[in-house]
């Protein structure tokens, strides 16, 4: 008899999805590894949302003392919510930020040099 | 009570309030925080710093004894929703318990917001991160939410787009602090009325008391915006002499304290000569000795008991040019009209 994967019950910080259609926003929340994306939740720690306001700012809010104690029951956290608490400048910044900002870099350049050919011919 | 306030409570609550002057009011107020705002200061080049000043037992006792504690007009009529009213039966020893109490809370209502310089700006860079430059294409603003935290206090930071992470600047914490924190009745934007066009409108209409309490409500007392727009109206105030309108509201503390740290005090002092408020006229000299340590009046009025003749001392010594006329022949007519009374009784 095959066994079964084990299904780990470790605790996770991930993004949970809220708003509604083409109006994301996000819960960061303390919830099981297993559960769905918007499943029962252990903790709200805060909110995040990705839609920049009149003044071109994302905001982010955590409650940072419960997320260090989070922290310190060891606590997993998703690459998105790592990736946002290093720009915050709580954790070191994620390598992936930096992959990601040259990848855009780039992207830009290649995109420039472009026009510029298309300018001279 | 349905019926008005007959003119004998009133005059009782006269005399409760004319006891309490002899105390320090303070007691019945929300004390300010003294220790981190006062303390923090920075040996820098600015100006000098009022609040410490301003919360000086000797001044708050000073300020708060010049404001007339006028109880019909502390307890106006005020527009609330309508609700049925509520009758009480009471003993005489309850009655005047509830009078008590109502004059106490008279008290915490001329509360004074306190007097403040415009806030550092100060933003020291967290770190640079060039690395990070071209990852996002808008701010990322991170706020602290821990329970309990005050807003002077919470952390608010920005990274920006070319990967610098600093601390959010003063109009960037107040949004942020909107937002997360909000304040019941403040607003999210600043209410077209504080722009300077409409601000003078508003001010030729005299609605001092209406303004003044709206920018407490809207702004922090170190904003730049609340102190733009109160010691406008203050100048408004002074330059139309209706300093009465103030009078026993929480405004007319900080006003006072305004012109004596600014040295215009002759208008406001002619006006208390004029409605017979000696006092008054020599608690503000007094003031003024308090903020300006090292002026002539300041010798010369130790040991002088008599209120007019600190006045005079005053008019003297520090009065500008333009003034003192004005202030002589107010002190003139004020003596003439009491060797009247003293010829007639």
């Amino acid at each position: 008899m095959p066994s079964l994967p084990t299904k780990s019950t470790r605790l996770m910080v991930r993004l949970a999805r809220y708003g509604c259609t083409n109006r994301p926003f996000y819960h960061i929340v303390v919830i099981p590894n297993r559960s769905p994306r918007n499943g029962r939740i252990i903790e709200q720690l805060g909110t995040y949302d990705p839609m920049p306001n009149m003044n071109n700012e994302r905001l982010l809010s955590i409650n940072f003392e419960r997320l260090r104690k989070r922290i310190a029951d060891g606590v997993f956290m998703s690459k998105p919510v790592e990736q946002l608490v290093g720009l915050a400048g709580f954790y070191p910044i994620h390598p992936m930020s930096y992959i990601k900002a040259e990848r855009q870099r780039n992207k830009l350049d290649t995109k420039q040099k472009k026009d510029e050919t298309a300018e001279e011919s | 009570m349905a019926a008005p306030i007959s003119e004998s409570l009133i005059s009782l609550l006269r005399c409760y309030c004319k006891s309490f002057r002899c105390y320090p009011i303070r007691t019945h107020c929300r004390r300010y925080c003294t220790n981190s705002l006062s303390k923090t200061g920075r040996e820098q080049p600015r100006a000098r710093d009022p609040l410490p000043i301003f919360l000086k037992d000797e001044v708050q006792r000073l300020l708060y004894r010049i404001n007339s504690f006028d109880i019909s007009k502390i307890c106006a009529p005020q527009k609330v929703p309508s609700r049925k009213p509520h009758y009480e039966l009471l003993t005489d020893t309850q009655l005047q318990k509830k009078q008590e109490e109502a004059v106490e809370r008279a008290q915490t209502r001329l509360q004074m917001p306190p007097v403040m310089r415009v806030r550092e700006e100060v933003n020291p860079v967290l770190s640079q991160d060039p690395e990070l430059a071209g990852l996002m294409d808008a701010k990322l603003v991170c706020v602290d939410i821990t329970y309990g935290i005050s807003d002077r206090k919470r952390h608010v930071v920005v990274r920006d787009l070319d990967g610098t992470l600093r601390h959010g600047t003063g109009e960037e914490r107040d949004r942020i602090n909107q937002i997360y924190n909000p304040k019941p009745g403040r607003q999210m934007f600043t209410p077209r009325i504080f722009e300077p066009e409409n601000l003078e409108a508003v001010l030729d209409k005299g609605w001092y008391a209406y303004v003044l309490d709206w920018a407490c409500l809207q702004f922090e007392p170190d904003q730049p915006e609340y102190i733009r727009v109160t010691q406008r109206t203050y100048e408004h105030v002074g330059e139309n002499k209706k300093f009465d309108d103030l009078r026993s509201t929480r405004h007319f503390g900080p006003m006072a304290f305004y012109f004596a740290w600014h040295k215009s005090l002759e208008p406001l002092l002619m006006d208390m000569v004029q409605r017979d408020l000696l006092s008054d006229g020599s608690d503000l000299v007094h003031l003024f000795t308090i903020i300006h340590p090292d002026s002539e009046t300041c010798q010369r009025i130790r040991g002088v008991d008599d209120d007019l003749q600190t006045i005079k001392i005053f008019c003297e010594t520090e009065t500008s040019h333009s003034y003192k006329g004005q202030l002589q022949l107010t002190i003139q007519a004020y003596e003439d009209a009491q060797n009247l009374h003293v010829d007639a009784a």
